[in-house]
C-alpha cells in the first residue's frame, strides 16, 4: 500500500515541476500571473500540515482554540492594513529581498542586525521545516498501521523517503527559486506551484470533510449527536474548560504576528508581489480561504473521536485514518497528497526565503570582499553568488533533515509550530519600532532581539527539548543553577501563565524593555537617521522618487563598472549606470570621479543582487568613502522633499495645461463649426436671392426686347416678375428677421393675448389660400379663453408659418387643437400629408432645410419659416417640436408657458 | 477612509474574539444542533470578512 502511495507522491511532485515550468514561460503581463487570487492562494502557504493534521489533533484536546491560528491573521491583516502598504512601498523603493533586509536597512544597513535576524529565523523555523518532513513520513505509516499505538522511531525506509523528498524539494527550490541573480526578481513558476498546492489541499480537505459529514453521517447535527452520545464533548466547546482564555488570546497574538513576520509570508507579500492592490484584495480573500478550509476540521476531529475512541490512533492522523477505516482508499491517497502539498509548499517557500537571508546577510558579507572581485573574470561573482544561494538552500534542508532524524520522534507538530510562531514574534518590536519610532536605535534593536530571543529559547525551546537532554530536564525541574525563580515555565515565580503565554510574555516583554532602554542611551549614525526618516515619514516620499542613499567620498567610474559588472556583466552594468545618469542629468566623465548619486545607484543595484548590507560593505571597501554629517544628510532629505513637491506642482500644472488645451481645442472646434454654418448660410442665402433675381431680369428683358408682345402675355410676364420680386422681398425680410434673432436684438412686446382668438384671426387671413386648395380646417380649441402673456405679432408669425406649411402639404384636412397642462399651453397644427421622417424631425428647424421627400419641382417657401418660428418660441421660453408618433400626416407642436418673464 | 474602516472592523473582530465577549456563549449549548460557541466564533468571523470585503470591493466599483 505504501508503495502505491509513494508512487502517487512522486507523480504529484512531477506535476509540480510541469506546472512550474509552464508558468515560468508565461509572459510577465499574463493575466493569470498577475491575478489577485494567485497572490491569495500563494499566501495560503501559511496553512501547513498544522492545518491538516495538527489542527485536527489539537481540536480533539483543546476544542476550538485551533481556530485562533487563523482568526489571528484575519485580525492582523485588517489592523495592519496601512502598515502592510507602507512596508510594500518601502520594499519596492529600496529593493528589499527579505525581512532581514527590511529590518537591517532601516537601522543603517547593519550587517550585524541582518545576521542576527537571520539566525533567529533559522533557529525558529528549521524545527518547523523538520516537522513538516515528519508529517509527510509519519502519515505514510497510517496506511500500514491503522492501529498505530505510538510514534515509532522512523524506520530506515521512511527515513529514506524523507531524504528523497528533501532532495526533490532542494532541486525544485534551486530550479525555480534560485536561478536568477537579483533576489527581487519574480518567480512565476514558484508562485504558480504554491498557489496550485493551496487550491489542491483546500479541495481535498473539503472533500474529506464533506464525505465524513454528509456521507458517513447525516450532517453536522447528526455527527455531534452521535459523538456526544458516545463521549462527553461539552468541554471542547467551551474555551474556559478546554485551553483557557489566556492560551486562546496568546495564540491569537502569535498567529497575528506570524502572518506579517514569517519569512515566507514576507517574501510572498513584498518580494514576489508586484501590486499593492493584491495586498488590499488579500485582506478579505485570504481570511475567506482560512475560514473555508477550517469549516471541516472540527467535524473531522469529532468523527475521529467517534471511530477511534479508546484506541491508540493518534488524533493528528484522524484525517487519514477515517477514510482508510471506511475503505475509501482513493480518498485516503488524495488526503495524503493534500498533506504532502501542505508540507512541500511550506518547505519550499520557507527554504527559499531563509536561503536569501542566509546568503545576503551571513555568507556574502563574510566572504565577499573587494579582493574577490576579479578584474579579468567578469562573471565569476555571478556564478559565486548563485552558488552561495543554492548552497544555502541545501544547507537549510540538510539542517532540517538532521533535526528531523535527531529530534522528530519526540517533537509534536502542534507544539513546534507554536514555538516557531513565538520565535518570529520577537521580530515584531524591531519591525514596528522601525516603521513608527524614529528614536529607536540599532543598538537597542540588537540588544532587544538578543535578550528576547534568549528568553524565548530558555522558556520555550529548552522545555521542548528537555525530553532529549537530561541537562535541559534538570533546568526545567529545578531552574537554572538550581535556582527555582529561574524555572523556564515559571520565571520569577510567576505560575499563572500557561507555558506558551509565559514564553511570549517574558520574551516580548524583555525584548521591548531592553530595546527602549538601550535606545535611550545610544546614538544614531547618519545612515540610520536617513533611513529612519524614509521609513517613518515614508508618505512624504513619492514611490518613484529617487531614494538613493546620500553618499560622500571619492570613487572612480571604472571601479563602479567593474564592481557591478562582476555580478551582472560589465556591458549591462555600464549601460544601467549611463542610463541612470542620462535620466537624472548627471554628466559622465571617465576622467573625473563618479558623481555621488551614481555610487548610491550602484549600491542599490548591488543590493538587489547580494543584499543591502553586503552591498554596503562592498561599496565601502571599493571606494574612498567619507563620513557624511547629519547636516549634509538632512540637506539631501530636504532636497528630495523639494524635488517631490516641485514634481507634484509640475504634474498639477501639466494637468491644468492639458485641461486648458482641451478647452481651447473644443472652443476652436466650435468656432470652426460656427464659421462653417455661417458660410453655408451665406451660400444658401445668395443662392436663394439669385434665383428670383434671375427670373426678374429674364422676364423684364423679354418684355423690353419684345415690344410686339401682346398685352396679355406682357401682363403675365410682368405679374411673374412682380411675384418674384415679392418673393425676393419676403426672403430678405425673413433673413433680416432671423439675423435679428441671432444677434439678440429681437425684443418681446408682451401683452395678454387670447390665443384662441389669434388662431381664428390667422385662419381668416389664410382662408382664401385654404379654399383655393379645397382643404378643410378644423379648430379643436377649448371653450374658455386661452390667455397667454406673449408677443402677439410674433406668435401670429409662428401660426402663419405653421398653418402655411400645413396648407402646403395637406391633402384634405388641417386640424388645429390645443391642450393645457399645469404650466403651459400646447398648440398642435396637424395635416394629413406625407408627414415628417423620424430622422428629420430635428433638422426641419434648421435654416433652409426642406424635407427630403419633396417633388423635383422647387419647393415653395423660403425654408426659413420653421427656423424663425423656433427662434420666436425659444424667446418665449417655450418649446417647438415635430411629433412623429402618429402614422398619418405632419404634427408640429409648440408650447408656451402660462407665465413668461420679461 | 477605507483604511480606517477596515482597521475598525479588525479591532471590532478582536474585541469579539477576546475575553470577556468571547465568554458570552462559552458553555455547551446547542443552537440549530450546532454548539453555540462554534456558531458564535464562525459567525462573527464570517461577518467580519464579509464586512471587510464589502468595504474594499465597493470602493473599487465606485471608482
Amino acid at each position: 500500500m505504501i508503495s502505491w502511495v509513494v508512487l502517487f507522491g512522486i507523480l504529484y511532485l512531477l506535476l509540480l515541476f510541469i506546472i512550474a515550468n509552464k508558468a515560468e514561460h508565461l509572459n510577465r503581463d499574463n493575466k493569470w500571473i498577475r491575478h489577485p487570487w494567485l497572490h491569495t492562494f500563494a499566501m495560503a502557504v501559511y496553512c501547513t500540515t498544522w492545518t491538516y493534521y495538527g489542527g485536527v489533533g489539537r481540536a480533539t484536546q483543546n476544542g476550538l482554540d485551533f481556530l485562533t491560528i487563523y482568526i489571528g491573521p484575519t485580525i492582523m491583516l485588517a489592523l495592519s492594513f496601512g502598515m502592510m502598504q507602507k512596508i510594500f512601498k518601502i520594499s519596492k523603493q529600496l529593493h528589499i529581498a527579505s525581512i532581514a533586509d527590511f529590518i537591517s536597512v532601516r537601522f543603517g544597513k547593519s550587517s550585524t542586525l541582518g545576521a542576527l535576524v537571520t539566525v533567529c529565523c533559522i533557529m525558529g523555523l528549521v524545527p518547523y521545516i523538520a516537522l513538516q518532513l515528519k508529517a509527510i513520513v509519519s502519515s505514510l505509516e497510517v496506511f500500514n498501521h491503522i492501529d498505530l499505538i505510538e510514534e515509532a522511531k522512523p524506520t530506515s525506509n521512511l527515513t529514506l523517503i524523507a531524504i528523497v523528498t528533501t532532495i526533490v524539494i532542494a532541486i525544485f527550490s534551486i530550479l525555480y527559486g534560485a536561478r536568477k541573480l537579483d533576489t527581487t526578481e519574480k518567480h512565476p513558476g514558484l508562485m504558480a506551484v504554491i498557489a496550485f498546492e493551496s487550491i489542491f489541499k483546500l479541495v481535498v480537505l473539503l472533500a474529506v470533510g464533506g464525505f465524513i459529514i454528509f456521507t458517513v453521517f447525516d450532517g453536522p447535527g447528526d455527527l455531534i449527536e452521535k459523538v456526544s452520545a458516545k463521549k462527553d464533548i461539552s468541554h471542547l466547546f467551551s474555551i474556559n474548560d478546554s485551553s483557557g482564555y489566556i492560551e486562546w488570546m496568546t495564540m491569537l497574538i502569535l498567529s497575528g504576528f506570524a502572518i506579517i513576520l514569517l519569512p515566507r509570508q514576507f517574501h510572498i507579500n513584498y518580494v514576489e508581489n508586484e501590486s499593492k492592490s493584491n495586498l488590499k484584495h488579500s485582506v478579505w480573500s485570504f481570511p475567506t480561504y482560512l475560514i473555508v478550509i477550517n469549516v471541516v476540521v472540527f467535524p473531522i476531529a469529532l468523527a475521529g473521536m467517534y471511530f477511534f475512541q479508546d484506541t491508540a490512533i493518534l488524533p493528528d492522523t484522524y484525517v487519514l485514518a477515517i477514510p482508510i477505516k471506511l475503505k475509501a482508499y482513493g480518498l485516503a491517497v488524495l488526503t495524503w497528497l493534500g498533506g504532502l502539498s501542505a508540507a512541500t509548499g511550506m518547505i519550499i517557500m520557507e527554504t527559499i526565503a531563509l536561503s536569501i537571508m542566509v546568503s545576503n546577510n551571513i555568507v556574502i558579507p563574510l566572504f565577499l570582499t573587494s579582493y574577490t572581485v576579479r578584474k579579468d573574470e567578469p562573471h565569476s561573482n555571478f556564478k559565486k553568488i548563485l552558488f552561495i544561494r543554492r548552497f544555502s538552500i541545501v544547507a537549510i534542508l540538510i539542517l532540517s533533515l538532521i533535526f528531523y532524524i535527531l529530534f522528530a520522534p519526540k517533537a509534536s507538530l502542534v507544539t513546534i509550530g507554536l514555538l516557531s510562531f513565538a520565535a518570529v514574534s520577537n521580530l515584531a518590536p524591531a519591525l514596528i519600532a522601525g516603521l513608527y519610532f524614529k528614536d529607536s536605535k540599532k543598538n537597542g534593536i540588537i540588544a532587544g532581539l538578543c535578550v528576547g530571543f534568549a528568553v524565548w529559547m530558555y522558556t520555550s525551546l529548552i522545555p521542548q527539548l528537555a525530553a532529549s537532554f537530561p541537562l535541559f530536564q534538570s533546568i526545567v525541574d529545578n531552574g537554572l543553577f538550581g535556582v527555582e525563580i529561574f524555572k523556564p515555565t515559571a520565571l520569577f515565580g510567576v505560575k499563572l501563565l500557561p507555558p506558551l503565554a509565559n514564553s511570549l510574555f517574558w520574551s516580548l516583554g524583555s525584548n521591548i524593555l531592553v530595546l527602549i532602554i538601550v535606545s535611550m542611551f545610544s546614538q544614531k549614525s547618519t545612515q540610520e537617521t536617513y533611513f529612519s526618516e524614509l521609513y517613518v515619514d515614508n508618505e512624504k516620499y513619492n514611490k518613484d522618487l529617487n531614494l538613493d542613499v546620500a553618499w560622500k567620498g571619492r570613487a572612480e567610474l571604472k571601479d563602479l563598472y567593474l564592481l557591478l559588472g562582476s555580478f551582472i556583466g560589465e556591458e549591462k552594468a555600464t549601460s544601467l549606470i549611463k542610463k541612470f545618469a542620462e535620466k537624472n542629468d548627471i554628466a559622465i566623465n571617465d576622467q573625473l570621479p563618479a558623481h555621488s548619486r551614481l555610487v548610491a545607484f550602484t549600491e542599490r543595484l548591488l543590493g538587489g543582487v547580494i543584499g543591502a548590507t553586503a552591498a554596503r560593505t562592498l561599496i565601502k571597501r571599493s571606494t574612498l568613502e567619507e563620513e557624511i554629517s547629519f547636516r549634509e544628510m538632512y540637506a539631501i532629505i530636504q532636497e528630495n522633499q523639494k524635488v517631490r513637491e516641485s514634481n507634484r506642482e509640475l504634474i498639477k500644472k501639466s494637468i491644468a495645461l492639458q485641461k486648458a488645451s482641451s478647452a481651447l481645442k473644443r472652443a476652436n472646434d466650435e468656432l470652426n463649426k460656427a464659421d462653417q454654418i455661417k458660410n453655408e448660410f451665406l451660400y444658401t442665402v445668395t443662392h436663394e436671392l439669385k434665383t428670383p433675381l434671375t427670373s426678374i431680369i429674364a422676364l423684364s428683358e423679354i418684355v423690353l426686347d419684345n415690344p410686339d408682345l401682346d398685352e396679355h402675355t406682357k401682363e403675365i410676364y410682368l405679374q411673374s416678375a412682380i411675384n418674384e420680386a415679392n418673393r425676393l422681398a419676403h426672403l430678405i425680410n425673413q433673413v433680416l428677421r432671423i439675423e435679428k434673432f441671432e444677434a439678440g436684438k429681437q425684443r418681446l412686446n408682451l401683452s395678454q393675448v387670447d390665443i384662441k382668438a389669434l388662431i381664428k384671426e390667422t385662419v381668416l387671413v389664410l382662408e382664401s389660400t385654404i379654399q383655393n386648395k379645397s382643404l378643410t380646417i378644423e379648430l379643436q380649441l377649448n371653450n374658455a379663453m386661452m390667455l397667454i402673456n406673449c408677443d402677439k405679432d410674433l406668435i401670429k408669425q409662428v401660426l402663419v408659418n405653421l398653418i402655411g406649411n400645413a396648407i402646403k402639404y395637406a391633402q384634405n384636412k388641417i386640424i388645429i387643437h390645443s391642450y393645457i397642462t399645469e404650466d403651459e399651453w400646447q398648440i398642435w397644427v396637424s395635416d394629413d400629408g406625407k408627414g415628417i421622417d423620424e430622422a428629420e424631425k430635428e433638422l426641419i428647424f434648421d435654416k433652409f432645410f426642406q424635407a427630403q421627400n419633396q417633388s423635383l419641382r422647387k419647393p415653395e417657401g423660403s425654408g426659413l419659416g420653421l427656423a424663425i418660428s423656433k427662434k420666436i418660441i425659444d424667446l418665449h421660453n417655450g418649446k417647438i417640436w415635430a411629433d412623429t408618433s402618429k402614422a398619418v400626416g405632419a404634427h408640429i407642436v409648440f408650447s408656451l408657458p402660462i407665465q413668461i418673464d420679461d | 477612509m477605507k483604511q480606517q474602516i477596515v482597521v475598525l472592523i479588525g479591532f471590532l473582530l478582536m474585541m469579539f474574539m477576546i475575553f470577556p465577549l468571547i465568554s458570552i456563549f462559552d458553555q455547551y449549548h446547542l443552537s440549530l444542533k450546532i454548539p453555540a460557541q462554534a456558531l458564535y466564533v464562525f459567525g462573527i468571523w464570517a461577518i467580519a470578512i464579509l464586512a471587510i470585503a464589502l468595504v474594499i470591493i465597493r470602493k473599487k466599483v465606485k471608482r
